[in-house]
């Protein structure tokens, strides 16, 4: 492992960090939009149709609206897509590198968290109503998901032995526990409200709020934004994989690596597709009842087998 | 029920301010009454007979303007339509939205197209009607000027 | 919280995803709850009816065929009857039946385009291209009968335009069966997917005196419990020669009008089977000659309600007046009554489950005439008035 500074910037910028991670997430939105495209019975984008949409968004205008604050306005993508680049790069180093610090799951827990509250700063700076409305949504939907997501964690972290680190989570139970397994269904539910994708695409309905908080972004800032969504959708089925799959592997193993990834996209793709929008009281009400307590049960589980040392709790 | 019965009721209810009775056909019959007791006359055929108001028409003709409330009589599949004349100089007639809240986007419409003052309507602002057009304009008048620019 | 929220405007229109066409909601809302809709029209003028009376009577089929791409045959249908009613013209029995038959098939890809925009509204996009697509075909035997997919010109006054092949009964009943398949598949589906009634059901509810008092009609009066079907109460076509059942659902919901949809489409299926058997042979047309002096109203059941057409006439060969009330606009007030204390989201949903259609609603502003061209706009003052437009707005929040 090298420890040249500039090797530390090549890993951050290149390799796994931010080109490597948008190359994998431009071509999981490609993925998204051919398969869900297959399913409605059209033909879909070509491959390339993402790298267009940026190219042709950061050649646009920058508009600033009237009664915006432009320094957070055109503050907050960067933030969000920060936040995005930093967990990219985090997981990548644990994936690819094998590397990894005391405490990085706590860390990357709090930096998948920044893209929402970028989306959530930004729309409020807008001073849009509309804007406003997808703000307050996207808290109240950040409100519900939270708390079964920590758990999950939680449970996480008791499987593997009480780790914070992320190579030894990889290295542990991980699903393969009931309490492990439950925690695999609280989180992929959460990960499908971390998109905003449909059922949980509330704060964005772009036939009720065209959007929302984005609804006013245009050209660069909005690219911006775009980025970090297809970040995200690199980003998080391989928390999922690193937390409960056993990690991406090494050498040839990889390539189940792979398939395990292709296949969590596909789940994401698949709920998507088969289910209306729900209203935002019903997905808090469906997140703090449901989806929580779920999630308590598999933490108690996990610190049930723990204490008692049964290990396929 | 019958057309012929509907009509006797409204003369029965209305007296002197019935006027005329013009049969199209069988199941098309067309009641003139006095402006001033439309309200009434509406009350009485959606409430106590059961009709249900269509939408009323405005027409400019030469006698006046003429608005005919259509009523559709779903017990018999007849039409009968009250008719009221008002003068061209200051046409005005009271609202019916309290009666069918319904009524009321129709008669803004006759307010915008016509210049038809209704009294008591439940908004005034123009609904149909171009908000670039002049406020003294009413498309659906006959003759007159053509609205100047601005 | 005890502090709560406070109000604010958010305009739905001039232009919105969830309206095709031009039209103005205002919604004040607090929090997510709408207190208070403000509707504003008037973004589609085509003075349909000014234009009509400049026309003569066979021209105008062609003109209100227009009103409306979806209901092109129910506009002239209203305006066939109107006529028909004034000049009191007897309809060869084999025109009444491919009347029917367009009619129904129009209800047909009427309905599963709603379908479609229904699912596309709450996020279903999966449902919105497969409504879609199940349409094709419907359009498919739309174009077999008539000749258009859209724009059917079919109606004339005193009969049809165009005779029905009996070579293509076979074709067309083939062609039904596959409609019939999916049309059933989406009956049973709909009741079936828990995620989608728990967003349809209570949502928008109309009572039946609400539906009475705004009045409404067609599926989304029937949605409501509200009997009423002109199809059956102002006999007309070919309904009283066929057996059919009026569908009609109790709970006010968005669900029950969706449902009411749904069952409206097998109950179409069965009438143009039973009209494609029944049809006998014969003329097509009766001529007529002469409009008489006098008015006509001619009422028509119209896939999303009751289409409205007045005619009067002085005896010469076009109308001096012809006023058009298109279903949308005795439904869409009926937003009074269903969507105030609903959240945002179930809002939009209640307005597009009546199935509007503006420009339908908006048929008749006479346009200025342009014997000078002053009212004529460039588009750099077009630009201007709209940036006015926009600051005014501005101003006003």
């Amino acid at each position: 492992m090298a420890t040249d500074w500039y090797m530390y910037l090549l890993y951050f910028l290149i390799f796994p960090g931010f080109i490597f991670s948008l190359l994998v997430g431009l071509l999981a939105v490609w993925i998204d939009r051919k398969v869900t495209a297959r399913i409605q019975w059209r033909v879909g984008p070509p491959l390339l149709q993402p790298v267009y949409d940026l190219v042709k968004l950061i050649g646009k205008e920058v508009l600033l609206p009237v009664g915006a604050q432009p320094l957070v306005f055109l503050f907050a993508p960067l933030v969000g897509l920060a936040g995005a680049v930093l967990a990219a790069f985090l997981l990548g180093s644990v994936n690819f590198l094998q590397s990894s610090f005391v405490g990085d799951l706590i860390v990357l827990v709090y930096l998948l968290f920044l893209p929402s509250l970028a989306i959530i700063i930004g729309g409020s700076a807008s001073g849009n109503p509309i804007s406003a409305i997808g703000s307050s949504r996207e808290m109240k939907l950040i409100l519900a998901y939270e708390l079964p997501l920590a758990l999950a964690v939680i449970t996480v972290i008791i499987n593997a032995g009480f780790t914070l680190n992320l190579n030894n989570i990889v290295a542990g139970p991980g699903a393969a526990s009931v309490s492990g397994f439950l925690a695999l269904l609280v989180t992929l539910i959460c990960v499908q409200a971390k998109l905003a994708v449909v059922p949980f695409d509330i704060p964005e309905a772009e036939t009720e709020i065209m959007e929302g908080p984005l609804v006013e972004y245009s050209g660069l800032p909005l690219a911006i934004f775009k980025t970090m969504e297809a970040l995200l959708l690199y980003i998080l089925p391989l928390y999922v994989i690193t937390l409960f799959l056993g990690g991406l592997g090494e050498g040839w193993w990889m390539l189940l690596g792979v398939l395990k990834y292709v296949l969590l996209l596909v789940i994401i793709i698949l709920i998507k597709n088969t289910n209306p929008r729900l209203r935002i009281d019903q997905a808090v009400n469906f997140f703090w009842t449901k989806v929580t307590a779920l999630a308590l049960i598999a933490a108690g589980l996990a610190a049930l087998g723990e204490i008692y040392g049964v290990s396929w709790l | 029920m019958t057309p012929d019965n509907v009509v006797e009721k409204i003369e029965e209810k209305i007296g002197d301010d019935y006027l005329a009775l013009r049969k199209q056909n069988e199941k098309r019959y067309y009641v003139e009454i006095e402006a001033a007791s439309i309200v009434e006359a509406v009350q009485f055929v959606y409430q106590e007979l059961e009709g249900r108001l269509a939408t009323i028409t405005g027409r400019d003709t030469e006698a006046g303007i003429q608005l005919l409330y259509h009523f559709g009589f779903e017990s018999g599949g007849f039409f009968v339509t009250l008719r009221i004349i008002l003068d061209h100089e200051s046409p005005r007639v009271d609202s019916i939205h309290e009666v069918i809240p319904g009524a009321a986007y129709v008669e803004r419409e006759i307010s915008d197209f016509l210049g038809v003052k209704v009294e008591n309507i439940s908004d005034s602002s123009k609904f149909l009607k171009f908000d670039g057009l002049p406020d003294d304009h009413y498309p659906l008048r006959q003759g007159g000027e053509e609205p100047k620019n601005e | 919280m005890s502090k709560s929220p406070e109000k604010k405007v958010i305009p739905f229109g001039p232009y919105h995803p969830v309206l095709e066409e031009g039209e103005l909601f205002e919604l004040t809302v607090r929090g997510e709850v709408v207190e208070e809709i403000y509707w504003k029209t008037g973004y589609n003028h085509r003075s349909i009816e000014t234009i009509a009376e400049t026309k003569t009577y066979d021209q105008i089929c062609f003109l209100v065929e227009r009103i409306c791409g979806i209901c092109s045959h129910s506009h002239p249908y209203g305006f066939v009857r109107a006529v028909e009613d004034l000049a009191e013209v007897e309809i060869p029995e084999r025109a009444v039946y491919i009347r029917t038959i367009v009619a129904e098939l129009e209800r047909l890809h009427s309905h599963l385009l709603w379908m479609g925009l229904a699912g596309h509204f709450i996020g279903y996009n999966t449902v919105f291209m497969w409504g879609w697509k199940y349409r094709e075909p419907v359009l498919d035997i739309l174009e077999e009968v008539t000749g258009n997919r859209q724009h059917y010109a079919t109606l004339k006054i005193g009969g049809v335009r165009r005779d029905l092949e009996e070579s293509k009964y076979e074709k067309i009943l083939d062609m039904l069966d596959d409609v019939e398949e999916k049309c059933r598949m989406l009956l049973e589906a709909v009741p079936e997917d828990p995620v989608l009634k728990s967003r349809l059901q209570g949502v928008g509810v109309l009572t039946e005196q609400e539906a009475r008092d705004w009045g409404t009609l067609g599926p989304t009066a029937r949605g409501s419990g509200y009997d009423i079907d002109v199809r059956r109460d102002h006999p007309h076509a070919a309904y009283d020669w066929v057996d059919w059942d009026v569908c009609v659902e109790e709970s006010g919901d968005v669900y029950a009008k969706t449902m009411v949809r749904l069952r409206e489409n097998m109950e179409s299926i069965k009438i143009i089977r039973q009209c494609i058997d029944q049809m006998v042979p014969g003329p097509i047309e009766n001529e007529v000659r002469e409009i008489p002096p006098g008015e006509g109203i001619g009422t028509y059941g119209a896939p999303r309600g009751e289409t409205f057409h007045y005619v009067a006439s002085d005896g010469t060969n076009s109308p001096i007046r012809h006023k058009v009330r298109a279903p949308s606009f005795n439904n869409v007030p009926s937003f009074e009554a269903s969507c105030i204390g609903e959240e945002i989201a179930d809002v939009l949903l209640t307005l597009a489950a009546v199935d509007p259609c503006y420009s339908c609603t908006e048929r008749s502003l006479k346009l200025t005439p342009t014997s000078s061209d002053e009212r004529l706009l460039t588009p750099r003052q077009l630009l201007e008035a709209s940036r006015n437009k926009t600051k005014e707005l501005i101003d006003q929040c």
